[in-house]
């Protein structure tokens, strides 16, 4: 992981460079001599390369910036800040009932910086959440970091709606004909939290213990978390 | 606008694989898209670059890679607003022009205190409006019955915005539909989707 990090820093900063060879090596025809993978990708390296390198050149982006900015939103941000709500509604019951009526509130209260309105849903054993954007791919990145892939695919886009128990029971889990599952369309600009039930055999746990608990998938209703016994 | 972006219920599509951690920037170049959409202090809105690319034609739209899809907007309305030239992104080492003069996207500070046109328990229809333009309310629930379950408080129109008209900020709802009034008997008939619509999208049900 950290390998990868530097390459992407040196590509972040390189990119006036690289441009200039990508744009050449496309010229030659070299691209024409790869997989089709290797060369769609390789064409929206070109653009994208292009694209920050004339920004650059004009003032209007700061290559210094980038490396910064993704660093940001890949390690500061990301689902150890919305675990910290969680554990924090398991062990409070008072806390709970705040972060449901007011998660903008319940947030504050425990530092956490908001960019958009947070709307909390609690999974129960009778309730499952389960949150989409079928517009784009809106996501409470804020607290969860950035969203998986799988979020943004026009598959769980279209699916998410009309088949939420087909989706949840590809994903690896099957809930009770008897269950309410309800889907949370972000169509605007309010974000949605799920709270995921505390799993079993959890009792003795500290609340730092009890966050690392908490997956990223679990707080989009995704997936449940498994008992611990 | 009627686009292809409006996926809500559509059929024949294949899940992807849930993997447990794997990245969102998966490729440097998403990294590069990414990063540009952030830091760059644009004269556009995020709902016209939505607009740009809800534009997409359809096959292309369903064919781009995500990142790729926010590529082309981005280009498109770097090219609009003359902040970069077609010529010049396809030739970055070539002569550059000078930038014309452009104001940042700002918006103003919104006037909590507007009033709602609804409250929550009310019983509410979508309006079965279908405009060329930027909108929020998905096709899937125009035209159906719902309840207001939330009032989410004041925000500019998305409609609005995205064109450069007046923000003519509203109230916003979460709007609790049931699964069968959407989808017939396909549905669990326990279940619930929730949308969230602003007042414009929304008349009072008889």
């Amino acid at each position: 992981m950290a390998k990868d990090k530097v390459s992407r820093r040196e590509f972040l900063t390189k990119t006036s460079l690289a441009a200039s060879t990508a744009v050449a090596g496309a010229a030659t025809g070299q691209v024409g001599a790869q997989e089709p993978e290797e060369y769609v990708q390789s064409d929206y390296s070109v653009r994208a390369k292009a694209l920050v390198s004339v920004l650059s050149k004009k003032n209007l982006l700061d290559p210094a910036e980038l490396d910064g900015v993704v660093e940001f939103y890949e390690t500061r941000v990301g689902p150890h800040i919305g675990a910290r709500l969680v554990a924090r509604s398991w062990v409070d019951p008072e806390f709970r009932e705040r972060l449901l009526s007011d998660a903008n509130a319940a947030a504050t209260e425990l530092g956490i910086e908001r960019r958009r309105d947070l709307v909390a849903v609690a999974n129960t054993p009778q309730v499952h959440n389960l949150v989409v954007c079928t517009l784009c791919s809106c996501y409470p990145w804020f607290i969860l970091g950035l969203p998986p892939t799988w979020y943004k695919d026009t598959a769980y886009r279209a699916r998410a709606v009309i088949d939420p128990r087909g989706v949840l029971k590809e994903f690896g889990t099957e809930l009770d004909e008897e269950m309410e599952v309800r889907v949370w369309d972000s169509t605007a600009e309010v974000r949605y939290l799920v709270i995921p039930e505390r799993p079993q055999g959890t009792e003795g746990m500290t609340e730092e213990q009890l966050q690392g608990l908490v997956t990223r998938d679990s707080m989009i209703g995704a997936e449940k978390l498994i008992p611990r016994v | 606008m009627n686009g292809i972006h409006d996926l809500g219920g559509m059929d024949g599509f294949t899940l992807p694989e849930r993997g447990p951690n794997e990245p969102s920037l998966k490729y440097d170049w998403e990294a590069l898209v990414f990063v540009t959409n952030i830091a760059l202090d644009s004269p556009w809105s995020l709902d016209e670059m939505r607009f740009t690319t809800e534009s997409m034609p359809p096959d292309l739209y369903i064919s781009t890679p995500y990142f790729g899809r926010w590529l082309w907007s981005i280009e498109k309305l770097v090219a609009k607003y003359g902040l970069a030239t077609e010529e010049e992104l396809r030739n970055p080492d070539g002569p550059m022009g000078a930038v014309e003069d452009f104001q940042p996207f700002t918006r103003d500070e919104i006037d909590q205190a507007i009033p709602p046109k609804f409250r929550v328990g009310d019983d509410v229809i979508v309006k079965n409006e279908h405009s060329t333009g930027h909108t929020r309310v998905p096709r899937y629930v125009r035209g159906h019955r719902g309840t207001i379950d939330r009032d989410h408080g004041v925000y500019d129109l998305p409609d609005n915005i995205a064109h450069g008209l007046d923000p003519k900020p509203q109230h916003c709802y979460a709007v609790m539909f049931r699964a069968s009034e959407l989808w017939g008997t396909r549905a669990n008939p326990r279940d619930r989707i929730y949308a969230d619509l602003w007042d414009d999208y929304l008349e009072a049900a008889p």
